[in-house]
């Protein structure tokens, strides 16, 4: 409607109006972005109120490495046939990190800060982790995993579980482009880029940016709008108290990594969060570079060098805070790579993946097994549903899992809370 | 963009690189990059087989999406996978046999980075005759964009993108007459575009939300101020979009993602970086500074020459000159267009 006018001085000739309507970038692949109706008016009317967190404080961190990363190079494998099918990219035996008491697995040499974690019982591996019947798509994968698979759902698996509108802005908080699993009926996630400019300029004070927020709009674009603008406001004023004023945004020394931060820097903040008095109690980190067609070994360790000390850092803070009982992080990507190298130095995309839970609440150990000589079409075979680890991460912060997913998966004993 | 001549060449230009992503944190040579936007900008409203076939021989998509790697012997299937699911047709219209079938007929280009070619090198080729969607003797990059352009799936498909992209719109009966035209247009990007507008002008568009890159080219177009490349970029960074570098293969996810909060922030301070550097004979500066609100929305250009309420209300309250200007810039009613 709105454009109305501009097609019509189109059609006049007036080209200069094309630009000036607009470059939109719209979801190219048809899924919603983010809900776009107002939930001002619930449809679903709430049940009993449930205790959000049961746990009081309890915190889930959620890692996501985009672009699918190679389980079988992070957490390797003694079986001969990962060698055999990797000729040139196996991880040479000799600079394998042991984990104590395990045989069958080894950590890649930049993962080596998180054996303490395996020694201490604090970390499980779950190698083959990923959904039945996969697909090779970055985009299928990743919404089946944010949705829960179910794909027709406007949420996310964990947006869902929030059903309080009236929880803090940052509440559930995205550091990085995962927010579409913090998508809820009641819930817009915060989501921040960059972290040392999430403030409003001081030309313009957030008082008039207020104003502009009430009465809401009949037009449910525009009433998103301002919603939109409304929870920033908040959430901008809650970050200001947990935001380290000595650190600058890392601009363009990470040009590849998403929002500008790797995982060091992405996972000092969700400590921050975790940490501070704000109520961020869902916090997810991602960071890309992980779609290794080409060139793995030498960007593995880069990837892996950030991951180990982010993870490690993260962990460390917390506990100095006296927050680690009550803190539990999970890494997830969307699907693993296959078992065999291809000629670019790389792997090409796989199904059964590798996600690891940290914290002193879980089970530790390796608690799935893959069996290479059984693949899927050269892939790792599935063999753990992430509904299962998805179960578990709702138990810990108190939410309905089975609410959340249509039924629990309980196929695994995660954590022992 | 901002200070193009021909805006139509530069929208469909950032339109397909939206569309045919390549990044340049993985190209790494930003002469690729500028040479695959200079190719959206010739052939971005000709017919679609040979942008395509272009794409896919272009030196900065063989490094983004690892064809310039790919041997006869051992075939990358990155490009191949995503020329069928992002490209051209679609989650769903193509089955995964066709994913090695086309790595292997696509195999063999190497590129050059001295100069910026691509060249075709027949013993890393791997030219044995494939099964490919559906058609037999698939064994190079024309037969496989023959292929392609033989699938019903690829009309809705590039209707449907262009369609959200200007219309705001997935209806089915506007995509579907949009496909139509194309495909009995033998595919002619200016004659679906045409057909787009008159759409447009017929009142099927719907409101759409402007990324930050559009955003700002429409405010610095509207208010002449021009910034500083470092706040430009650490802005646009801090807003998610920057021209180059989308976050992965499907580009930038649009639509209500860009009300996030990141972005609302790092909008209000583009917008206020803009509005204090417009010149002070600027007509939206002109009427910033002045209390006819009304007159401030025309000469902002929007499509409803009328703020909002709530919008008036906060404009009232702010400082005239680049204040006010800056937040009518931030207003609901500019980001939404």
């Amino acid at each position: 409607m709105l454009s109305r006018r501009k097609f019509i001085q189109l059609g006049a000739g007036s080209a200069v109006t094309i630009a000036l309507s607009g470059c939109s970038t719209s979801s190219k692949l048809g899924r919603p972005a983010a809900p776009a109706s107002p939930s001002s008016s619930s449809s679903s009317s709430s049940t009993i109120p449930q205790p959000l967190v049961a746990g009081g404080q309890r915190t889930l961190v959620i890692v996501q490495l985009n672009g699918g990363n190679d389980g079988l190079n992070s957490l390797v494998p003694a079986d001969g046939r990962y060698r055999d099918a990797r000729p040139t990219l196996a991880i040479p035996e000799a600079e394998l990190v042991a984990l104590k008491g395990m045989n069958e697995w080894s950590l890649h040499p930049q993962l080596a800060p998180l054996s303490k974690y395996w020694d201490a019982g604090q970390v499980n591996f779950l190698p083959g982790i990923g959904f039945s019947d996969p697909n090779h798509s970055h985009f299928v994968s990743l919404d089946r995993w944010w949705r829960a698979d179910d794909l027709t759902a406007p949420t996310g698996w964990l947006g869902r579980s929030i059903t309080d509108g009236a929880v803090k802005p940052l509440y559930a908080t995205a550091l990085g482009s995962a927010a579409p699993m913090l998508i809820g009926d009641h819930y817009q996630p915060a989501v921040v880029l960059q972290p040392a400019s999430f403030t409003f300029p001081k030309t313009i004070p957030g008082d008039r940016l207020q104003t502009m927020t009430s009465p809401l709009s009949h037009d449910p674009l525009l009433a998103l709008a301002q919603r939109s603008l409304a929870s920033t406001i908040e959430a901008v004023a809650s970050f200001a108290t947990v935001k380290d004023s000595n650190v600058s945004d890392s601009g363009g020394d990470v040009p590849d990594r998403e929002g500008g931060f790797d995982l060091v820097e992405g996972l000092d903040v969700a400590a921050r969060l975790v940490i501070g008095d704000v109520g961020a109690r869902i916090v997810v980190v991602s960071v890309g570079g992980f779609d290794t067609h080409s060139n793995q070994l030498a960007t593995h360790k880069v990837l892996y060098d950030d991951l180990a000390k982010g993870i490690d850092g993260f962990l460390t803070t917390v506990a100095a805070a006296g927050r680690a009982d009550e803190t539990l992080l999970v890494t997830t990507s969307e699907f693993g790579r296959r078992v065999g190298e291809n000629a670019s130095g790389g792997f090409d995309h796989g199904a059964g993946g590798l996600s690891m839970m940290f914290g002193p609440m879980v089970v530790g150990g390796v608690l799935t097994t893959v069996d290479l000589g059984n693949q899927l079409d050269g892939d790792v075979r599935p063999v753990l549903d992430p509904r299962t680890m998805y179960t578990a991460c709702l138990d810990w912060i108190g939410a309905d899992a089975a609410a959340a997913l249509g039924k629990r998966y309980d196929e695994l004993n995660l954590i022992a809370v | 963009m901002v200070s193009t001549t021909t805006p139509l060449v530069d929208r469909m230009a950032w339109l397909w690189h939206g569309h045919f992503v390549s990044a340049v944190d993985k190209v790494k040579i930003a002469r690729l990059m500028v040479d695959q936007i200079r190719l959206f900008r010739r052939q971005g409203l000709g017919p679609f087989a040979p942008l395509l076939k272009a794409v896919t021989i272009d030196p900065a998509m063989l490094v983004y999406l690892d064809g310039a790697t790919s041997t006869g012997q051992h075939p990358n299937e990155n490009f191949s996978r995503e020329v069928m699911e992002l490209f051209a047709l679609g989650v769903g219209n193509y089955s995964e046999a066709d994913v090695p079938a086309g790595a292997a007929a696509l195999s063999g280009w190497r590129v050059r980075r001295s100069v910026g070619t691509a060249d075709f090198v027949v013993r890393q080729h791997d030219d044995t005759p494939q099964t490919y969607l559906g058609q037999s003797g698939v064994h190079d990059v024309d037969s496989v964009i023959a292929a392609i352009a033989s699938q019903s799936a690829l009309a809705p498909f590039i209707a449907g993108t262009l369609a959200a992209e200007f219309l705001g719109t997935s209806d089915s009966a506007i995509v579907g007459s949009l496909a139509s035209t194309f495909a009995s247009s033998s595919f002619d990007i200016t004659s679906l575009v045409t057909a787009i507008l008159q759409a447009g002008v017929a009142g099927s568009g719907q409101a759409v939300v402007l990324a930050p890159v559009p955003w700002l080219v429409i405010a610095q177009r509207v208010t002449g101020g021009v910034i500083r490349p470092k706040v430009r970029l650490a802005g646009l960074r801090a807003a998610g979009q920057i021209p180059m570098s989308p976050p992965n293969v499907a580009g930038w996810p649009g639509g209500a993602a860009w009300f996030g909060s990141s972005t609302v922030v790092a909008r209000a301070g583009l917008a206020s970086a803009v509005a204090e550097s417009a010149p002070s004979d600027n007509p939206a500066l002109v009427a910033a500074t002045g209390t006819d609100h009304a007159a401030l929305a025309t000469s902002l250009g929007l499509p409803v020459p009328l703020f909002s309420d709530a919008t008036n209300a906060a404009l009232d309250a702010a400082n005239p000159g680049p204040q006010r200007l800056a937040l009518a810039l931030c207003s609901p009613e500019f980001v939404v267009a």
